[in-house]
């Protein structure tokens, strides 16, 4: 019997090992059966086998300990892992899966800081599991700051990625200790089944792996393993819808309401996104909740009410003036601009070497104009930083809001910390092409050309028509 | 390793894939979870890996703080102390809280999975801080690929120099030098202890470490793991 071959790279060999582990606990329950560990001992292959199959796992470590040429990539960013299928000797395997783990739920903006890598991964077909605390607490040498929830727009975002891309991209919740305190504070949803989190991301697993060697002879009866695909794709996506179904009027306050979040649809939704991973199959208009009109920002432009931008540098007459015609105090990250004319002559007098061209282009925007004004370069605590967060709202933004209704995206960026030669960088970004290897720019650029029709960077009062 | 053993608990490893922030001790047939400091601040440092022996789990614990680092170029003579910083402190108000003034937060019995809130009320919240901890120390580095009959006695008189700096009252501290067989990829490690490393330990370890301790001829004698 022909063993199908699996290499897991990661991070770390740690967290190669810590999906193999679940697997050799779980696995089983979808058919996929360990046997034994062979090789080296901080290194061993694990082996599985199905009724048909011999399958062996490699976890391979460190993607910086492989050259470029011989490790995947699923885009400009590494997820914790990514899962591939070694079907020819001596090259890397096509990956077939990407997980992100996460032991705590991060402050802020930073919720969202490794979206751009669940992002990329769809958009080259990778599955893709983002595996979180059901909820967390912020703690302090021992003493309890707050309890923190999953930031549904994650979820949210993820819904659309499989609608616009074809491929699954779910959330897993998992275990944390603060849960009865955070339940009783009402930051957890009491519906999600936080218990199988750990299983149901090994069934999606063990699942994807199997039907990928199956794929491969091609000889097999496919029928067992979709179905096991299928019920763990449920699993995951009732504990999605029920996760905001509960916070959606918190964290995303313009779909309250919305039939995809009413518990009574919630298993014909999760059918309908299955046939459309799987089978392509259209989703229907009552439940494509990302087909923005501008109906829905004039009568609600506070999209989200939790999470603050990175602390306002924004500029006080700017700011104050934005306010005025639809960014709101506070709690916001994206702008809806009613008024593009306004808009315009307001960037004319606040930036007055903005060459015109940009000012009569954004002038004539048949709007509303959506607006991302983000302080890059920059942590929370002021200091400097890989902007993690900061392309991860630019990535989640693009995902959400960036695709063809919006005409006109205009990303404000404030920092004191942009390079010089920042117009080169953007052009880099833009010229770069989906199979470079990445070394010519940084990833802010990146998430923020793909992103914006327009940049203006404060501190040099100056901008780009991208 | 220390896990396949049985007789090691795993406190604390350094992400990623560890905690960034959750300790977990254990005292009788419970097992404690703290948040601790998430990074030094100031002069303490976050060993790269905690565990704890098992064995009389009862009683006062022993941990074993080990900082890894890619080459023996960066042992730095102060580590010992900045890693039992990190628990004791420093009395600095400067500096983070260390984990023995911080108190746990759950508990759980040993091979569950559910845990229970430790409410202000309890006093077993406080009782690392209370307890008389022994303290071991490690120092592992990378020696990269190994050739079949490769020389490793200048890791070994390295190991020795450093200990010999440590005066004659030395911390309980080991040193490993980890490494591959060139062709078959089996780990090959070479080890010693100082003469404070407690006998019962260093057993411990050498049965852990056994099948891969390299055979190291010194000028007089086969390694003798003591220094």
């Amino acid at each position: 019997m022909k063993i199908n071959a699996f290499q897991i790279y990661g991070d770390n060999l740690g967290e190669c090992q810590k999906l193999c582990e679940l697997l050799v606990k779980y696995g089983h329950e979808t058919g996929l059966m360990f046997q034994e560990l062979v090789g080296p001992v901080d290194r061993p292959v694990y082996l599985f086998k199905t009724e048909e199959l011999e399958i062996g796992l490699l976890p391979c470590g460190r993607y910086e300990d492989w050259s470029k040429d011989r490790r995947p990539f699923v885009g400009y960013e590494d997820p914790d892992i990514i899962v591939c299928h070694a079907q020819i000797p001596n090259k890397v395997g096509k990956p077939i899966l990407g997980i992100e783990f996460n032991d705590a739920i991060e402050a802020g903006n930073n919720a969202w800081q490794r979206f751009p890598r669940i992002a990329q991964a769809a958009e080259k077909g990778v599955p893709f599991i983002y595996s979180i605390p059901v909820c967390d607490a912020e703690v302090k040498e021992g003493e309890i700051k707050s309890f923190r929830h999953p930031n549904a727009i994650i979820q949210i975002a993820q819904l659309i990625l499989m609608a616009e891309n074809k491929t699954i991209s779910v959330t897993t919740f998992t275990d944390n200790p603060w849960y009865e305190r955070a339940l009783k504070d009402g930051k957890v949803c009491p519906k999600v089944l936080w218990k199988e989190g750990e299983k149901n991301l090994a069934h999606i697993s063990s699942s994807l792996i199997v039907k990928s060697a199956q794929d491969v002879l091609g000889d097999d009866d496919p029928s067992i393993v979709e179905k096991t695909l299928k019920e763990a794709f449920r699993k995951a996506m009732m504990n999605m819808l029920a996760h905001i179904s509960f916070f959606v009027d918190a964290d995303f306050t313009i779909l309250k309401g919305h039939p995809v979040f009413d518990e009574s649809n919630f298993s014909d939704v999760v059918e309908t996104w299955w046939k459309k991973v799987t089978q392509g199959i259209d989703i229907p208009s009552k439940y494509r909740f990302y087909d923005w009109k501008k109906e829905d920002f004039e009568k609600n432009q506070l999209p989200f009410q939790k999470v603050t931008s990175t602390k306002s540098t924004f500029k006080e007459a700017l700011n104050k003036a934005i306010h005025a015609l639809s960014y709101k105090k506070g709690a916001n990250e994206i702008a809806f601009i009613a008024d593009p004319k306004e808009f315009a002559e307001l960037l004319r007098k606040t930036y007055p070497s903005l060459e015109k061209k940009l000012i009569t282009h954004l002038a004539e925007s048949p709007g509303p104009i959506l607006l991302l004004p983000i302080a890059g370069y920059v942590m929370d605590t002021g200091g400097p930083a890989f902007s993690r967060p900061d392309k991860g709202v630019v990535g989640l933004m693009r995902i959400v809001f960036g695709k063809g209704h919006f005409s006109h995206r205009v990303v404000l960026l404030y920092s004191d910390l942009i390079p010089d030669g920042w117009k080169n960088g953007v052009l880099a970004a833009k010229a770069e092409k989906a199979d470079s290897k990445f070394s010519q720019t940084n990833n802010l650029w990146r998430e923020l050309v793909r992103f914006g029709t327009i940049l203006i960077i404060d501190k040099y009062s100056s901008g780009v028509l991208i | 390793m220390f896990k396949a053993s049985g007789k090691w608990h795993t406190v604390y490893y350094n992400p990623p894939s560890g905690s960034w922030k959750s300790l977990f001790l254990v005292k009788g047939e419970y097992e404690y979870r703290q948040v601790g400091p998430k990074r030094g601040v100031g002069k303490i440092k976050r060993p790269d890996l905690a565990v704890q022996i098992l064995e009389g789990s009862g009683e006062p614990p022993v941990l074993l703080l080990i900082e890894a680092k890619p080459s023996r170029d960066e042992w730095d003579s102060e580590i010992v102390k900045l890693l039992r910083a990190y628990f004791d402190g420093v009395g600095s108000s400067k500096t983070s809280k260390p984990v023995k003034s911080i108190p746990f937060s759950h508990r759980r019995k040993m091979g569950t999975t559910e845990w229970e809130e430790l409410k202000e009320d309890k006093v077993e919240r406080e009782w690392f801080g209370k307890c008389r901890i022994s303290y071991l120390y490690g120092f592992a580095y990378s020696i990269g690929l190994v050739k079949r009959d490769a020389d490793l006695s200048d890791e070994v008189s390295w190991m020795s120099k450093i200990m010999r700096k440590l005066g004659d009252s030395p911390p309980p501290l080991f040193t490993v030098a980890l490494g591959w067989h060139e062709t078959s990829y089996k780990p090959i490690v070479v080890i010693q202890f100082s003469k404070t490393f407690p006998e019962s330990m260093r057993t411990q370890l050498e049965s852990i470490f056994k099948p891969y301790i390299a055979e190291v001829k010194t000028k007089s004698t086969t390694l003798n793991h003591f220094v």
